[in-house]
């Protein structure tokens, strides 16, 4: 990945990516996109997963509440409104599954900007994503049907990939 | 006829299975959460057709499928993954892969893939 990928840039095809995915798997539309941040939303819960490049890398992930987690993972699975709520196993498997399918429609829409990219496997997390002095966080906060969903970018800031 | 679906994610695998059975297709299925799982499976129980996802732990759906025509074993295998990169597609086709279906998929497109390979 080179210096000069604009990394806000990408957020979009983020979203987009996700759009897709909850029209086409999760039963949520509309996407709206209600704001953008370069901070991390708090307290979150989801799933991200690391794309490497042959320079650096960027980390992309779904969050949300709870309540947000349990209704995307329902959604999924495919289970209506009213079946008890899923287990923590049960909802970290599905929101890393999530997150594992917004990434491949991320990295296909994203190929000509960043490059190859190679896919990592999926991690649930608990709590805000924390930037450093290397890494920063782009956000998209959207409301996905009537579930409020936060889309996670992490990229090396300006001239410290690697 | 037996189905081995190998994903590492449980609930990926549920929703395979499910999207072949509404497909129409008279299956029974077997599980796996890797490829080195899916390996041993496919040696003891020879299922009709193995769908794979691509990124796993331990062993990947493409080594899976190299260790599979490796040993001589010439199952029939396709991948459903979210990876859509085209150098990908063909090397998962030079290895042998029958299909390649990309997450989110819809019930027509699963139709539309596994008709062919069942017939």
């Amino acid at each position: 990945m080179s210096g000069a990928v604009d990394f806000g840039a990408l957020l979009p095809h983020l979203e987009a990516a996700f759009a897709e995915v909850a029209a086409r798997a999760l039963g949520l539309d509309p996407v709206e996109v209600e704001r953008r941040l370069e901070e991390p939303p708090t307290p979150y819960q989801g799933a991200y997963l690391g794309l490497l490049a042959a320079r650096g890398a960027i980390q992309v992930g779904v969050a949300s509440d709870e309540a947000g987690c349990q209704a995307l993972s329902r959604g999924l699975l495919g289970l209506p409104e009213g079946e008890p709520p899923l287990c923590a196993a049960e909802l970290a498997d599905a929101l890393c599954e999530i997150a594992n399918i917004v990434a491949g429609g991320f990295k296909g829409r994203v190929r000509e900007t960043t490059g190859s990219l190679a896919m990592g496997l999926p991690v649930f997390f608990r709590g805000p994503a924390q930037p450093t002095d290397h890494t920063a966080v782009r956000v998209a906060v959207l409301r996905a049907g009537a579930v409020r969903v936060a889309l996670l970018l992490m990229h090396p800031k300006a001239g410290k990939e690697g | 006829m037996q189905i081995l679906v190998v994903d590492d994610s449980k609930a990926m695998r549920s929703i395979v299975m499910r999207a072949v059975r509404q497909a129409g297709f008279d299956a029974t299925f077997v599980e796996a959460s890797n490829g080195a799982e899916a390996l041993k499976a496919i040696r003891s129980s020879s299922p009709a057709l193995v769908m794979a996802d691509w990124n796993m732990p331990e062993m990947t759906g493409i080594e899976l499928l190299q260790a599979l025509r490796a040993e001589g074993n010439p199952v029939r295998m396709g991948f459903v993954t979210s990876e859509s990169d085209p150098a990908m597609r063909d090397r998962a086709f030079q290895a042998g892969a029958l299909f390649m279906l990309t997450k989110p998929f819809t019930p027509d497109a699963i139709k539309a893939v596994l008709g062919p390979v069942l017939a």
